[in-house]
């Protein structure tokens, strides 16, 4: 009973829908077909309206209307190609609202149908979904937000996993540090059980007294040195051949040291013959240089050789050397001598006193003035002070 | 171009005068020393010279005083001769003597008077 009441509501509710649509489209179908003829007849008017007016406005230029004809005349088949496109979309809407209205009849038919057989598949679901509203802004940072918690988790795991590995490694390096251990334990105990049954075997002699008792066991005899004379024979022998080297070493050796001395004694003789070529050779070169310089000297020395000639030359012609050269002929034995005192300086001279003495830094004579209180050397211009020693005299005459 | 007899002489006469101008000091040096060793001049003759403050230009005789005033004339110019120049013209022979004009300050000033006397008379 339900269900038939059911059936009924659904399909009184499909047939008011249908009727619905039908006098839509019917509708629809009229107000698009009528608006089309009424905008193709307005402009049918409009064109032919055109032409007249144009007609009407007089004879013109052939061309003109030439050119106007062929205007008018593709105006003419655009307007026809419109209308052809008009009657077909009305025939097309046409076709529409007939189909329109076969769907209704048969929607209607339909009804019938359910209403006389209401037991075969009465229901029929129709419906919509809603999508819904998509914020694709809030999707990308869902997304974003997404992809960064799986990063994390990512490195979260990776982190991890390292550390398990780096556990796995200390682990590692725990089991191989103790193999390492066990097996160097082993080997300190192999060893030591070594050293321990080597030490056990005692000294070098323990060990050769034990060979030879194990010898003496097996049936070998040791020989007797002492006893056999060959062998003292061969050793004297020997001895006797080791002095014998040895003096021969000795020999050698002073042999070698004698020719080494030779061989010095000639190096120094011969440096002592070169350093006298060379000594020989400096002096007559010095002998050459001072025999140049004495030539040089004379040459250079002419004109004053010349000057002293014409005066001695005038002196000898009038025969008289003057009274000064008299006088000082007689003066000259009784020159005086040098003054005591030191050579170098410094020298010490009584008041008065005057005369010669060697110069302290080339050796030529040095002069003395009775006043005088320096004395300098023409020579090398060397300068001696003079100390004044002894009692002054009130009547001398001071420089 | 060959130079005549005349020209020669005059050319052999500027030479020797040139060459006696040139030599003029040496011949002066070798004629005080020649004058020094006729003297037999030692420290203590020179020191009585200068004690004395004895005149040299009187010291000369006629002919020397002739001699030097003819080597004056021909040479023109004797600005070389000076104190200096008779201490380093005996030197070399007699060093004794130029010693004692270089370092007794009394036997200086009195060559040095005696140098000017010469210039005077000569000059």
């Amino acid at each position: 009973m339900i269900a038939k009441a059911l059936n009924q509501d659904i399909s009184s509710q499909k047939q008011n829908e249908n009727e619905e649509g039908k006098d839509e489209w019917e509708k629809k179908a009229k107000d698009a077909r009528s608006e089309r003829i009424y905008l193709e007849e307005q402009k049918r008017l409009d064109r032919m309206a055109q032409r007249s007016q144009s007609h009407d406005e007089g004879e013109g230029d052939p061309l003109e209307e030439a050119q106007k004809f062929t205007k008018q005349m593709a105006a003419g088949s655009i307007i026809e190609s419109e209308v052809a496109k008009a009657k077909a979309s009305a025939a097309k809407a046409t076709a529409e609202a007939e189909e329109a209205k076969t769907k209704a009849e048969r929607a209607r038919s339909g009804e019938d149908k359910t209403k006389e057989t209401p037991n075969q598949s009465p229901v029929k679901v129709t419906g919509s979904v809603d999508l819904g509203n998509f914020n694709y802004q809030e999707i990308l940072q869902q997304q974003q937000q997404d992809l960064k918690d799986l990063k994390k988790d990512a490195d979260d795991q990776a982190g991890r996993q390292a550390t398990v590995s780096n556990e796995l490694r200390e682990k590692l390096h725990d089991k191989e540090m103790e193999v390492l251990k066990t097996s160097f334990g082993a080997q300190m105990q192999v060893l030591t059980k070594m050293i321990e049954g080597n030490a056990s075997r005692g000294s070098f002699m323990e060990q050769y007294n034990g060979a030879l008792e194990t010898a003496k066991a097996l049936g070998f005899s040791q020989p007797q040195i002492a006893g056999d004379l060959s062998v003292q024979m061969e050793l004297k022998k020997m001895e006797f051949n080791q002095v014998m080297e040895m003096k021969k070493a000795a020999r050698e050796e002073k042999r070698a040291d004698r020719e080494f001395q030779r061989q010095l004694n000639r190096d120094a003789d011969e440096r002592e013959r070169q350093l006298n070529r060379d000594v020989e050779e400096r002096e007559d070169k010095k002998d050459e240089r001072s025999r140049q310089a004495r030539r040089d000297d004379m040459i250079a020395k002419t004109p004053q050789y010349i000057g002293g000639a014409i005066a001695q030359g005038l002196l000898t012609n009038e025969g008289k050397g003057g009274g000064v050269a008299q006088e000082a002929t007689s003066e000259a034995p009784s020159e005086a001598k040098a003054p005591k005192g030191k050579q170098g300086k410094h020298i010490e001279a009584g008041w008065g006193d005057s005369g010669e003495l060697e110069c302290p830094g080339c050796s030529e004579p040095l002069a003395i003035g009775p006043t005088a209180k320096v004395a300098v050397c023409a020579n090398c211009s060397e300068r001696v002070s003079i100390r004044r020693v002894g009692q002054k005299p009130s009547a001398r005459e001071e420089e | 171009m060959a130079i005549e007899l005349p020209d020669l002489k005059k050319y052999a006469g500027l030479f020797s005068k040139g060459l006696i101008i040139e030599m003029a000091p040496e011949i002066a040096k070798g004629m005080i020393v020649e004058m020094f060793k006729a003297r037999k001049t030692s420290v203590k003759s020179a020191s009585n010279w200068v004690q004395s403050n004895t005149s040299l230009w009187m010291t000369l005789d006629s002919d020397e005083q002739a001699m030097l005033k003819n080597l004056a004339e021909r040479v023109g110019n004797i600005n070389w001769l000076d104190a200096d120049w008779v201490i380093e013209a005996i030197k070399n022979d007699f060093p004794a003597v130029a010693s004692l004009f270089l370092g007794w300050k009394k036997a200086n000033n009195w060559l040095k008077r005696q140098v000017e006397i010469i210039r005077k008379e000569v000059g």
